[in-house]
């Protein structure tokens, strides 16, 4: 049995395939088939490509047989990202010459179904907007082409000049001070309207919070998480 | 900017053929508008017009880096 796997280094992407085949590096032989290359303006750009092949050594048929439908399940879904990747990129390449922006892309797997992919350009910026909002209007439109496109839901997340982790960093803080003022007062605070993944963000933060509470109030785009102290 | 919109639009709707994106060109703005099939209506604009709205936001920032205003109009 043999699966390819990609990833954004040699090192993830061995790890990656590990994990899928589910057996420990002893009893895979790897073979790294492409270096990670990243490519000029997005072209060219491509993860690192590994092939693990298991060793059977005096294996009954049995799991043997057993594997064999799994493998080609892994594969289907994998080949389609593959396709599904390439599909969005082009689709972000356009767009962003379409704003005079020049820009690199570099994908990589977060998990099974989720792909990160990290944008960089000559004006981050711009690109970002104020309070991210180009970078999730772009984000919106991907998500939707990919449904259309795709044949597996397969989510792709945008990132730039790691702007992402920059966000979770201070929405984390200021659900820390929030969740003091709460505490303090005893009164429910309401914070600013935010979409789904940063709200997520909140509530993850204080779920294990002992005093405090989070709760999403109000409607599409005027959703907040409010932070109120829990009733005992 | 015409390119650009007729380009997403056309990844968004069933049917390609029928987008049709006319550029009004000022010295200080940009009008674009988008005609596409009636069926496709609901697609360009999403839902509670957050299609539309990505857009907007999009050739947006395409006109701030040529320093036009920009407006997406889509006809019925």
């Amino acid at each position: 049995m043999m699966i390819e796997q990609e990833g954004e280094t040699v090192e993830a992407a061995v790890e990656a395939a590990l994990q899928k085949l589910g057996l420990p590096k002893e009893k895979v032989k790897i073979e790294i088939v492409a270096e990670p290359r990243k490519g000029v303006f997005g072209l060219g750009a491509r993860p690192a490509l590994v092939r693990a092949t298991v060793a059977e050594v005096g294996k009954e048929k049995e799991p043997a047989q057993a594997e064999t439908p799994k493998a080609a399940q892994a594969e289907t879904p994998k080949a389609a990202a593959g396709k599904e990747e390439e599909f969005v990129i082009g689709f972000l390449d356009r767009v962003l010459e379409g704003i005079c922006l020049k820009s690199k892309f570099k994908a990589s797997a977060v998990d099974d179904k989720t792909t990160r992919i990290e944008i960089t350009c000559s004006d981050s910026a711009l690109l970002i907007g104020k309070k991210g909002k180009n970078l999730e209007a772009l984000q919106y439109l991907v998500t939707i082409i990919s449904n259309k496109a795709g044949v597996d839901r397969l989510r792709f997340v945008l990132d730039a000049e790691g702007y992402r982790g920059r966000r979770k960093e201070s929405l984390t803080t200021l659900a820390k001070k929030v969740a003091e003022d709460v505490r303090k007062t005893g009164r429910p605070v309401s914070l600013e309207p935010m979409n789904s993944f940063e709200r997520r963000i909140v509530h993850m933060f204080l779920e294990n919070d002992q005093e405090v509470m989070t709760e999403s109030t109000g409607r599409g785009e005027d959703r907040r998480v409010v932070i109120k102290p829990k009733h005992k | 900017m015409k390119t650009l919109v007729e380009y997403i639009v056309k990844c968004i709707v069933d049917k390609k053929d029928e987008v049709e994106v006319k550029s009004v060109e000022g010295d200080k703005s940009i009008v674009l508008e988008i005609k596409v099939a009636q069926e496709d209506m609901g697609k360009v604009i999403g839902k509670e017009g957050r299609t539309i709205k990505a857009i907007r936001t999009l050739l947006g920032a395409a006109a701030t880096k040529i320093g036009k205003k920009v407006m997406v109009e889509l006809l019925q």
